[in-house]
């Protein structure tokens, strides 16, 4: 590849794409640094949500926009493109699980905060059993990125990532399940997912493969892009006080049964 | 070792400080591209709000570290003999209960064997005259009423060489928002037993909170002489009637347990968010309003708000470092009261960041032979030594 072109699609990445970036970056380092959470719980959840943000946004921002057959008309190929995004988008979050597990399974936060303070910061994780749930949280979110992005990719309407954070999960779910399924029958109903991670991860292996066959031979998409609203200042405002709320009845509840 | 955890943090600090320049210098982008600050009113108003929620969690955590401890409204007298016990009465070659008896109802704390009991008081007793009579112990602690009845029926002697006795035991706590424990049961003299868990709870923002306590009870019935005048007594008068060994068997071991054990308290917990909500409780929410409003300083606000909470939780354990030191100087001042000094020795085990400093520095409390033996020994049984 041109160093040059490849250098020029990471800056152009990067710069559409920080506030994603920097928005789950700081989630992952809330949740695994500042206040660690138990590890299994937050990598599922963060591996799922981020996951479902920076796909459709990496795969389908041309589209999105109705300008791609612009951005096909200039000399990075359809491949850069799709191998820059996918090794920005999906390696930053790959990265972000691995460091997560690293952390999880050296008790390194516990370590840094443990310069500071002796205890309650310094509680280790307890064990996860059983361990490849680790391996399950990567391999899921792997999966989902990989269908999301690559029908971000190969979208042909301004409009098609709008439900991918819904497809994306529910095909990784079920091919998750048929994992499930599967073992329970070669194991006699004890399911533990080891067979799950396999086959997620070649389920991820497929849909790359694929969208990137596909998107090489995509005609652009033009047109003009459904309106949205910007300005968003009330929706978190409205997000902010709902979590509130629900953590406000959860502490009720609790405070009088303690 | 200080020294090695000094350094390691000032490495930390340096290597987040540097990747952090390195970030802004590679960043290339220009001004233009960053977000515009908010507006100087949402700053200044969302600044206030915060900090004054942080200053109040201080004060009010301050306060709490300082304030006395719970008033005990209640009888706290014991009558010992100062005779020795009459002889054993016989009908035939079998013991029979007669004459005059000192029935000994006593609250204390775990493990307390000296000094003025929580609420405590001897009542005569005679044979027959006061069977099925009740006796009640009450007393309020703090916002908690402890309540003690005792019923003795019928006592005999049994084929064991021992006084067997029938009869029941009523014990309750009540708190002022109505929650109470009881438990009754039939009686066993002399006994060590337990109310539910007496006080406790958050204030609200407060990093420390009133410590619940289960009190024990301690009941006895020993033989006295008619003509014995009787005197005033404290614990270990009472304890040296049958002696310590007999109540230290009693009391069950692993109630004993002090609160300062740290493997229990590594155990009771999966990780380090479960931990600090169980500490800060209900409080959660308002250092979350404090840290969400402090975030809008920030031009992006998600990293502001990662940097804000790692600062609450230094400030956190910056508070409860300061409330410790407070503590113990509050329990090492020899112008306060023993009881008094007893009583705040247990706010030490309430720390949520330092409890191998709280534990050592008990430890040396427990060693320091020019405190009173009443302190020493509470110390050494928050400890957790037997």
């Amino acid at each position: 590849m041109n160093r040059r072109i490849v250098q020029g699609l990471l800056w152009r990445e990067w710069l559409l794409h920080r506030d994603e970036l920097t928005w789950i970056f700081s989630a992952w380092v809330f949740g695994v640094w500042v206040v660690p959470f138990p590890p299994p719980v937050f990598m599922i959840l963060f591996g799922i949500v981020s996951a479902c943000l920076l796909a459709p946004s990496f795969g389908g921002s041309d589209a999105a926009e109705g300008s791609e057959e612009f951005s096909f008309a200039l000399p990075p190929s359809r491949a850069q493109r799709y191998l820059v995004r996918l090794a920005l988008g999906g390696g930053v979050l790959m990265a972000l699980m691995a460091g997560a597990l690293l952390a999880a399974l050296f008790d390194l936060p516990q370590a840094l905060w443990g310069l500071v303070f002796e205890s309650t910061m310094t509680v280790p994780f307890s064990p996860t059993r059983p361990p490849f749930v680790f391996g399950l949280a990567c391999a899921l979110a792997a999966a989902i990125f990989a269908d999301a992005f690559a029908a971000g990719a190969c979208t042909r309407t301004p409009g098609g990532i709008g439900l991918l954070w819904l497809r994306a999960p529910m095909l990784a779910g079920i091919v998750m399940g048929a994992g499930f399924i599967l073992e329970g029958i070669v194991t006699h109903g004890k399911s533990s997912g080891i067979l799950a991670s396999p086959l997620l991860g070649a389920w991820t292996l497929f849909r790359l493969f694929q969208g990137y066959r596909q998107y090489e031979i995509k005609e652009g998409v033009s047109g003009l892009p459904p309106l949205r609203r910007v300005g968003s200042s009330l929706a978190w405002g409205i997000v902010i006080a709902v979590v509130l709320a629900v953590l406000a009845l959860f502490f009720l509840v609790m405070v009088p049964s303690a | 070792m200080i020294g090695a955890k000094i350094s390691a943090l000032f490495l930390v600090i340096a290597g987040i400080g540097l990747a952090v320049h390195v970030i802004r210098r590679s960043n290339g982008g220009s001004f233009g591209r960053r977000p515009e600050l908010r507006s100087r009113w949402t700053r200044w108003i969302c600044g206030a709000a915060g900090g004054a929620i942080l200053l109040a969690f201080g004060i009010v955590t301050i306060r709490a570290a300082q304030s006395d401890v719970p008033e005990v409204s209640g009888p706290r007298t014991l009558r010992v003999p100062t005779l020795p016990p009459p002889a054993d009465v016989f009908v035939g070659d079998r013991r029979v209960p007669a004459g005059r008896y000192l029935l000994h109802l006593a609250a204390v704390r775990p493990g307390q064997s000296s000094g003025t009991a929580v609420t405590s008081e001897s009542f005569d007793f005679h044979w027959p005259s006061d069977l099925h009579r009740r006796f009640n112990l009450r007393a309020t602690v703090g916002n908690v009423i402890v309540n003690a009845d005792l019923v003795v029926d019928d006592m005999q002697w049994s084929a064991s060489k021992r006084w067997d006795y029938e009869g029941s035991r009523n014990l309750s706590v009540k708190s002022v928002n109505s929650s109470s424990r009881s438990s009754s049961g039939g009686i066993v003299l002399p006994d060590v037993d337990y109310f539910g868990s007496v006080g406790g709870g958050k204030i609200f923002l407060s990093l420390r909170g009133e410590l619940g306590e289960t009190l024990e009870f301690l009941s006895d019935l020993t033989p006295v002489r008619e003509d014995d005048p009787l005197r005033a007594g404290k614990l270990e008068d009472l304890i040296a009637i049958r002696g310590p060994e007999l109540w230290r068997n009693l009391r069950a071991p692993e109630r004993n347990n002090g609160p300062l054990e740290l493997g229990e308290f590594r155990r009771s917990h999966d990780s380090p968010a479960e931990a600090l909500a169980n500490a800060l409780d209900f409080n959660v929410l308002p250092l979350l309003a404090a840290a969400i409003l402090l975030a809008q300083l920030f031009r992006r606000r998600w990293p502001g708000f990662v940097q804000v909470s790692a600062a609450i939780i230094l400030y956190l354990g910056a508070l409860d470092r300061f409330a410790l030191r407070l503590t113990e100087a509050h329990v090492r001042d020899p112008a306060n009261p023993v009881e008094v000094r007893v009583d705040v020795c247990r706010r030490m085990t309430s720390t949520a960041f330092f409890r191998e400093t709280a534990s050592q520095h008990l430890g040396e409390l427990a060693r320091d032979a020019s405190l009173p033996p009443a302190l020493r020994l509470r110390a050494a049984y928050l400890r957790g030594e037997k």
